[in-house]
């Protein structure tokens, strides 16, 4: 069901290398709710949430986000907050810097916000350390940063707990229940059976490309 | 805009190593061809031998490729993408970041000739001829960094990327040795401004140039409007 507040994906398929990424799949997601995917590496979770994001062009089908058609209406969602695997941070920059610099390129926050979302996923925002020198863990904090500061309406998490501590999974965990209570449509792609099962309460699985499950949490 | 100046200023580095080597590889051309190229020579045609198409086809050309690496790497992460909302908006930030990129480069690789002209000890000097061939020379590169994308968005292997680029760079110099002539020349040497700098003949030596520079800036839209995004981290390498 298409609506101003879901994300459809509809008959999606994708080829890349010889290889069928994406095979005809079909799913909606819907607004204040965490949904999972789940399914081994190479199985196509990361890009499915690409193609949600507008980062690929299906060869068949069509993702409508929130009313519009991704490469039609509009190329990537407004709203979108997302993390993709290892960061394209700069190292030189300290984390805060790294996210001023990010935020600058839609000006929709402040700096007060800004600093606001480092704190919340745990993280100094007057830690002069560069990027460069962050430990794995930090720089999957300050990831999740990035992904929230602006309080988008749809969050595309994918393996949002790889290289924390049990601390830090709790704590991202916590925040992402507060962003679904936010009303946000939140999507995590993870082959951690844990925190799919703490946090989805809808969950898919992914496997060479084609997605199964019926959403219910079970 | 930040954003653009950040991975500019993130140049700065490799801009410091470049300018060194430009200045020795200068020096090692002055000494190969002979110091007695150059006396008596007046300023324009001492200018004109410290740009040959051959230093740009085999050293300048090399040494950018492998800013522009950085450049991609850089600009085009997915993260940084999806900020601009729209594939036209990403593609008007990645021209301000190659005219800013190419102007940079321009004025790094001039600096060592105009330095290599008072050291040889040319008598009078034409600034204004300088400032036009800097801003000709960054219509090239920036010709370079748009052929250079167009190719790399498309997800091409590194080989055809960095050949399509090095083509370009050489294309001038292989043009000018076909016996007879005959070969159109619309890169490298289209930078060698008139000595008089008279506005007709600077007009019709910089059109091609500015024609390619214009097909490429088209190509370029035409890759980001249909490319697949998929560069987070440091993932593809050199």
């Amino acid at each position: 069901m298409v609506s101003s507040d879901t994300v459809y994906v509809k008959n999606v398929s994708k080829e890349m290398s010889k290889r069928l990424v994406l095979d005809d799949v079909t799913v909606t997601f819907g607004p204040g709710k965490i949904y999972g995917l789940s399914g081994p590496n190479g199985s196509g979770k990361t890009m499915l949430l690409r193609a949600i994001a507008g980062l690929i062009h299906p060869d068949r089908g069509e993702v409508i986000v929130f009313g519009d058609r991704i490469g039609r209406d509009i190329s990537f969602p407004s709203k979108m907050g997302l993390t993709l695997g290892a960061m394209g941070l700069f190292a030189d920059k300290t984390g805060l810097d790294n996210l001023r610099l990010l935020a600058s390129v839609r000006g929709l926050i402040t700096d007060v916000e800004i600093r606001d979302s480092m704190v919340r996923v745990g993280l100094d925002p007057d830690d002069r350390r560069l990027y460069g020198s962050y430990s794995l863990g930090m720089k999957q904090r300050l990831c999740i940063a990035q992904a929230i500061m602006e309080r988008p309406k749809l969050i595309l998490l994918d393996e949002p707990t790889n290289a924390l501590d049990f601390d830090g999974k709790n704590l991202v965990r916590r925040l992402v229940r507060r962003e679904r209570d936010r009303g946000a449509t939140i999507i995590v792609a993870s082959h951690d059976k844990e925190d799919l099962d703490y946090l989805c309460e809808a969950k898919y699985f992914m496997y060479d490309g084609r997605l199964s499950g019926d959403g219910r949490d079970d | 805009m930040k954003l653009i100046a950040h991975i500019i200023k993130g140049s700065a580095g490799p801009a410091v190593f470049l300018f060194v080597f430009v200045s020795i590889a200068r020096f090692v051309e002055w000494c190969a061809l002979g110091p007695e190229m150059f006396y008596g020579a007046n300023f324009y045609e001492a200018y004109s031998l410290f740009n040959t198409t051959s230093f740009t086809a085999f050293v300048l050309c090399p040494i950018y490729l492998v800013l522009l690496q950085k450049l991609y790497l850089s600009a085009f992460d997915c993260l940084i993408v999806v900020r601009h909302g729209t594939r036209l908006r990403l593609m008007c930030s990645a021209c301000g970041l190659i005219l800013s990129f190419s102007l940079l480069f321009s004025v790094e690789v001039d600096i060592p000739s105009v330095l290599g002209l008072a050291l040889i000890g040319v008598p009078s000097f034409d600034m204004l001829y300088v400032f036009l061939s800097v801003i000709a020379h960054a219509v090239f590169f920036s010709a370079c960094a748009l052929v250079f994308l167009s190719v790399k968005l498309l997800n091409t292997p590194q080989f055809f990327t960095y050949l399509a680029v090095l083509l370009l760079g050489v294309w001038d110099f292989m043009a000018a040795g076909v016996p007879g002539g005959g070969v159109p020349c619309f890169a490298w040497s289209r930078t060698y401004l008139p000595f008089s700098l008279d506005p007709l003949g600077v007009v019709i030596q910089l059109v091609p140039l500015f024609v390619l520079t214009a097909c490429a800036a088209v190509s370029l839209l035409f890759s980001i409007q249909s490319a697949d995004f998929v560069l987070t981290g440091s993932s593809d390498i050199i």
